[in-house]
């Protein structure tokens, strides 16, 4: 079989059965999603490795739970790799108190080339949408979003943390996900 | 009751998780009894998950991916039970000894034996005595024995299937370890020389593990058993060198 040309959700199946090749595969598509996900909230190598670890063993583990009626893979391995990573961070920042984290820089040649550029391309493409669709947002949503998301803060911490008024904080929240809710689905409808 | 009013605004934060536990109870309370919410919810959810391609992206260590998939090896990695007397004979080949009658049936019965193949194997020794006197009169149990290719002719197999021949067992013996790049995959041949992938899988030092077999169908299906060396994780046909063989003899 060949992997390459399966979906998402029949490679789950193929791994809920316990093919490790198909977990190899899923990790090819995914591995550096997460890889770079854990490396932006935690900061560090070491501790990105051991949580990207962490998450395909527990997709190797729960893929029979996987519904994918539910979420689309991508959007249950993110959730995993998010939820590990703030995890650790919370684990961290009980002994140091560091800085906030921002978006990243869009940095078009950051990527590395891959077997399959077509592939590549796509997946590329994707990324670019999505960070333009966060750089159309206004500063002052732009920065809750990153709190909730990145630090798994609640609304009330972030205006805590923002000294901003609690409804101020749920109204630009909820304002920078419709937006980009509005922009991502026109795109993924083309 | 009062129809209870859709929390649509609070939709975007509870697919960030940005609500306090109050009100994430609410909109719980209300998602499960309201699918256009259930639908709403899942167009948030997969804008938080695009989310995580808005952070740089850094190419993990090429070592990851061998790391995770050794952590997830299909075997349970276990400590072999070997009797310190005699260094060479395991006991897969006091097993084989057994199995040395046409047809290869041994003396057996049911799945049990093949959970407990797969159980712990500090106590599989004792565990496999017991059995073969207590199962030594019932229905004798199908199982298929592999043998070593000219290069790794000291190497042994067995497959032993459950009695309705759904599930199966590999025992494996004095295969060598092979590198970190590359894995032994066992294939389950068709009449016709088609071939379904069964396992992929690796040894320990002493050349040893038990696995279960993934089978689309009833072994009985199945003319052969073969035992390639593959890329690490496997290979969709084989496409290395033979090291393990045997004839279904069972069907
Ligand atoms: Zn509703």
């Amino acid at each position: 079989m060949d992997f390459r040309s399966l979906d998402d959700t029949v490679l789950m199946a193929q791994i809920a059965r316990g093919d490790a090749s198909a977990l190899g595969e899923l990790y090819d598509r995914y591995g550096r999603l997460v890889y770079s996900l854990a490396l932006h909230i935690v900061g560090d190598h070491a501790a990105a490795e051991e949580i990207t670890q962490d998450v395909f063993t527990r997709v190797w583990q729960n893929a029979s739970r996987y519904d994918a009626q539910r979420a689309q893979v991508n959007t249950w391995i993110s959730r995993i790799a998010r939820n590990r990573s703030i995890d650790v961070l919370r684990r961290r920042q009980a002994r140091v108190h560091h800085t906030s984290i921002e978006w990243g820089e869009v940095a078009p040649d950051a990527m590395v080339a891959d077997d399959n550029p077509e592939e590549e391309t796509l997946a590329r493409l994707r990324q670019q949408r999505v960070q333009q669709a966060i750089q159309t947002l206004p500063e002052a949503q732009r920065q809750p979003l990153a709190l909730a998301y990145f630090e798994g803060l609640s609304h009330r911490e972030i205006a805590e943390r923002l000294d901003q008024p609690l409804g101020t904080v749920k109204t630009r929240i909820r304002l920078a996900l419709q937006r980009l809710r509005a922009i991502l689905s026109e795109e993924n409808s083309v | 009751m009062p129809i209870p009013t859709h929390p649509t605004d609070l939709l975007p934060a509870y697919a960030l998780g940005a609500l306090d536990s109050e009100e994430a109870a609410q909109v719980e309370a209300h998602l499960a009894v309201c699918e256009a919410c259930r639908t709403e919810l899942r167009a948030y959810e997969s804008v938080v998950g695009d989310l995580a391609l808005a952070v740089p992206q850094v190419e993990p260590p090429p070592a990851l991916k061998q790391r995770i998939l050794t952590g997830v090896a299909p075997a349970p990695r276990i400590e072999p039970a070997r009797a310190p007397a005699s260094p060479r004979s395991s006991w897969l080949q006091r097993l084989l000894v057994g199995l040395r009658t046409p047809g290869y049936a041994l003396a057996g019965a049911g799945a049990i034996l093949i959970l407990l193949l797969l159980a712990s194997n500090l106590v599989l020794l004792s565990r496999i005595q017991t059995l073969k006197r207590q199962l030594a009169m019932t229905q004798p149990l199908p199982t298929v024995v592999l043998h070593g290719s000219e290069i790794a002719p000291q190497a042994r197999a067995v497959l032993v299937l459950s009695e309705d021949g759904e599930h199966g067992a590999l025992i494996v013996d004095d295969l060598p370890p092979l590198d970190p790049e590359h894995a032994y995959q066992l294939w389950l041949i068709k009449p016709d020389g088609q071939r379904d992938s069964g396992a992929v899988f690796n040894v320990d030092e002493n050349g040893y593990v038990t696995l279960m077999v993934k089978n689309p169908m009833p072994f009985k299906e199945y003319a052969a058993f073969g035992v390639t060396i593959e890329p690490m994780g496997g290979s969709p046909q084989p496409t290395g060198p033979n090291v393990l063989k045997g004839q279904n003899l069972t069907g």
